[in-house]
């Protein structure tokens, strides 16, 4: 990184005429990494010697944010020439970030077949398929004969995101796609379509973006294509696909936590923190005044105080591994039928079954164990009333945590929210009502 | 779709006494759709199908289904098939599946292979589950150095059906030595004669079959790459592809996350039930022992309900032990991701990030500890119990608030950055782990003040 950044410093410094030769074996992720420390004249520098293609790969690798405040500094007319070497996905990130009036400046300056095509990228949200999808692709239509497509391919390579495979349409429709290899391999005189396959996996491009990613994943893909009302109008390709991924998972890791992973701002995280905490705060009140109904149960056997944190830990616990494992499935989409999210529940209700009588008996034996020591009276009932108010409630809160989530899906609200105060709370509420009614039963309290 | 595939399957199966049939209305499907249907069969209609696909069509099909569901259906089917699909397999794919069989099938396997694939999987299982050298795929294309891009042509032709990708090709030298390499675009729009030397790119990135697998995945993110060819000794061994790395990338965020939930692996949706039941058993045993310890502090502090006024404060306890407990999460959750980006690389960042948390904690402490005084103070009030020392309660859960919040998110943030120091992943303090944590230290704290501002008073 030193070396990379010293390196150019020292080329700028001597004026060397040519750094843009000399900057070519480095590649532009590096330089992006290091952009940032240059000053004002460097930069300058820099923006005049470069080839617009060179700072077109560096700028992509920044944060959008940078990218604008740099090519502000360029200045409109310049920038343009740098837009164009862009690919259009890293061209619309820009767009969408900028004001309306820098918009239209810019746009000006296109050609306007490009101009057409960017406002008709601009439409879509960051989290939708136009978003993140690029428009240098290949496409032939289906009539052409395999050496016309050939030295379409030959033409086109060079501002083509990927040549394998081509994609075939029929005026602009979707109807196949074509392996490279077969392509060359073909013998003229053959039209293209006695070659294509058919068998073709696309998204709409109104389409939500990470589920098409999942899609990439799912069938193996590497590139995906992408169609407006049946027309092919762009490809999603690996590396784009990875950012949406981890960005994915980042957000679903967070979420269920009930938080946003990237806080930086204190004041702003703690804001962020407060009315989750809030309604935690008044949903606790609530279970508060279940157990002041009991508390006459405690002043009469103390000893049920000394567990009732330990029954509602452990029903806390068992909820939040059938949550996390339920969500995980939502998010992947494996439940997908009835049939699925029944088989689901069934086997979260016998894991958790078989989990709540483990529990159950090692609770029975901990909580004996300190009873007997503490000398205190009952002590087998107590230990009883601990350990089947384990087994009960577990099992009701394996479930909980397990249906929940997908209730919540079915009504449409994210069930990586479902994660916080309502399941924490439903538990203790369970937990409660359990420890304290068996606690009547079996110690004959009143 | 996929649901309507497999009740065709079954009803073709009832007429239909030719399964080859079936066979060839399934290829209609993706492979990823046929393997989807698989799971779900039948498994005398499954076994017909054995039959009637194509070891090179079995091997697409299995390709697309987890290895451990892959390995169950290799229990279903002959060694000498099975070495017969794996033949057709890509050498990761492969290996993965033979690594979730028993030692003896697996060895039997393996001595049934042709020797290419044999060489191919031995080599493979050398490298340890972390390092590069085993997700990649020895099925690429070279080319030597000093021939023509004619050459290339042919070899691409010839080998495609075989390569995991085409995009790009590697130019070696005799010795295998990797020297550069050849993006597709460029060999399309080169014409003959022109040696690939000419115009291969030789400023190629590459890794090291005894990379961690993180560090490649993050080498492919940043630097957007297709295809990394993979080193020992400068020789070339394999490949990792775009699709590899995002495999990767989703199965390490899903044990993240199962582990944030208090699970020791991720579960798959059809594994059978005491599977799971292993994978959660362990941190709920860990957890009950450890709550066992909150019984006994809570035990120790008997001496406080003895006056029948003061069992008020069991009362209040869910509401700091779920508050603290949550907030720790929350901050747990920011850590491990922090850590897991490399981004409290050094001393200057952790203690950044542990002071930032301390102040969260500090200010949502103060914050709720307010609003939890008048709150509980209402609550008291309204009760109408004389007996209770209304002020000194909602004085003592407020203050149990602003401490416990702010050491939950302290002890939040501390507790996986110590254990990524003791070199234990940091991913091990799960959501449970910390919450109970808390929870020992937020009852101390709360029985504590009691005890001061109550008991030694009375």
């Amino acid at each position: 990184m030193k070396k990379t950044l010293d390196f150019i410093k020292s080329l700028i410094k001597h004026r060397d005429k040519a750094i843009s030769k000399k900057m070519k074996h480095l590649h532009p992720y590096d330089v992006a990494q290091i952009f940032g420390q240059f000053n004002q004249t460097e930069r300058n520098y820099l923006y005049n010697n470069l080839m617009p293609i060179q700072l077109a790969d560096i700028l992509s690798y920044l944060d959008t944010v940078h990218t604008i405040n740099y090519l502000k500094e360029i200045g409109t007319d310049k920038s343009v020439p740098i837009l164009e070497e862009m690919s259009s996905d890293d061209i619309t990130d820009i767009l969408n970030e900028i004001d309306d009036e820098d918009f239209r400046a810019i746009l000006s300056k296109f050609s306007s077949e490009s101009q057409i095509e960017l406002a008709y990228l601009r439409k879509y949200g960051e989290d939708q398929v136009g978003a993140i999808m690029t428009t240098n692709y290949i496409a032939v239509e289906n009539e052409l004969d395999v050496k016309e497509a050939m030295k379409i391919l030959i033409q086109e390579a060079e501002d083509s995101e990927t040549i394998d495979p081509i994609y075939i349409t029929d005026n602009g429709k979707l109807t196949g796609m074509l392996k490279l290899v077969d392509l060359i391999i073909a013998r003229s005189p053959k039209k293209i379509k006695e070659l294509a396959d058919d068998k073709i996996v696309y998204v709409n491009v109104d389409d939500n973006a990470a589920d098409a990613v999942a899609k990439m994943d799912n069938y193996g893909l590497s590139v995906l294509p992408v169609i407006d009302q049946e027309k092919m109008v762009g490809i999603i390709t690996i590396d784009d696909a990875l950012d949406v991924m981890e960005k994915e998972e980042t957000e679903t890791y967070g979420q269920f936590a009930a938080v946003t992973i990237d806080d930086d701002n204190i004041l702003k995280g703690t804001l962020r923190r407060i009315p989750w905490l809030l309604i935690l705060l008044i949903l606790g009140i609530f279970v508060s005044s279940i157990i002041s109904v009991y508390e006459d149960f405690l002043r009469q056997v103390t000893a049920l105080i000394f567990f009732q944190t330990l029954v509602l830990d452990m029903v806390g616990n068992i909820s939040t591994q059938s949550l996390a494992v339920s969500i995980r499935h939502l998010v992947r989409d494996d439940l997908n039928t009835g049939r699925k999210i029944f088989k689901h529940l069934f086997k979260e209700l016998k894991v958790s079954f078989i989990n709540a009588a483990i529990c159950g008996l090692m609770a029975f034996a901990v909580a004996l164990l300190m009873l007997t020591i503490k000398h205190v009276d009952n002590k087998t009932m107590i230990a009883l009333v601990v350990a089947l108010s384990v087994l009960v409630s577990q099992i009701a809160g394996g479930l909980l945590g397990a249906s929940i989530p997908i209730i919540f899906a079915k009504i449409k609200i994210d069930p990586a929210l479902a994660s916080g105060p309502l399941i924490t709370t439903l538990n203790d509420v369970v937990a409660v009502v359990v420890y304290f009614s068996l606690a009547a039963v079996l110690l004959n309290l009143v | 779709m996929n649901k309507d595939i497999i009740k065709e399957i079954i009803e073709m199966a009832e007429i239909q006494s030719d399964p080859r049939i079936i066979c060839d209305w399934l290829k209609q499907y993706h492979p990823y759709e046929i393997a989807e249907a698989f799971t779900e069969l039948p498994e005398d209609i499954r076994l017909s199908l054995y039959q009637a696909f194509t070891n090179e069509d079995l091997a697409e099909i299995i390709s697309y289904i987890e290895p451990e569901k892959a390995a169950d259906f290799f229990e279903e089917v002959a060694n000498r098939q099975i070495a017969g699909i794996i033949e057709e397999m890509a050498s990761d794919d492969a290996t993965d599946i033979l690594n979730n069989l028993d030692d003896d099938k697996r060895q039997a396997i393996i001595n049934l292979l042709d020797q290419e694939t044999r060489t191919d999987i031995e080599n493979l299982a050398l490298y340890s589950e972390d390092d590069a050298g085993s997700m990649m795929t020895t099925n690429y294309l070279t080319v030597e150095s000093g021939k023509d891009v004619k050459d290339i042509m042919r070899e691409i032709v010839r080998n495609a059906p075989e390569a995991e990708t085409i995009n790009t090709t590697f130019v070696i030298d005799k010795g295998g030595k990797l020297l550069g390499s050849l993006d597709l675009k460029k060999i399309i729009i080169t014409k003959s004669p022109c040696p690939v030397d000419n115009i291969m790119d030789i400023n190629f990135r590459y890794g090291n079959v005894d990379d961690n697998k993180e560090d490649i995945i993050k080498m492919i993110q940043n630097y957007d790459i297709d295809v990394l060819p993979v080193l020992e000794k400068g020789i070339l061994k394999g490949i990792i592809t775009g699709d590899d790395a995002m495999d990767s990338l989703v199965e390490e965020a899903e044990e993240d996350y199962a582990r944030l939930g208090g699970l020791t692996e991720s579960e798959e949706l059809d594994e059978p039930t005491m599977i799971s039941v292993k994978k959660r058993l362990p941190w709920l045993a860990i957890l009950l022992i450890m709550n066992a310890f909150v019984a006994i502090i809570i035990s120790a502090f008997d001496f406080l309900f003895t006056y029948e006024s003061l069992t008020v404060l069991v009362i209040f306890q869910p509401i700091i032990l779920n508050m603290a407990g949550n907030s720790g999460t929350q901050t747990l959750a920011i850590t491990i991701q922090k850590i897991t980006k490399k981004q409290l690389d050094n001393k200057n960042k952790i203690r950044k990030h542990l002071g930032k948390e301390t102040i969260h904690g500090l200010s949502l402490g103060l914050t709720f500890g307010l609003l939890a005084f008048f709150l509980s103070a209402a609550i008291l009030f309204l009760a109408k119990d004389f007996s209770i020392p209304v002020f000194k309660v909602s004085f003592i859960v407020a203050v149990s608030i602003l401490i416990s919040l702010t050491v939950a998110n302290l002890s939040g943030a501390l507790i996986p950055i110590t254990f990524d120091k003791m070199k234990i992943d940091p991913a091990a303090a799960s959501g449970p782990f910390i919450t109970t944590v808390i929870d020992i230290i937020a009852i101390l704290i709360y029985f504590t003040l009691a005890t001061v501002l109550i008991y030694l008073q009375l």
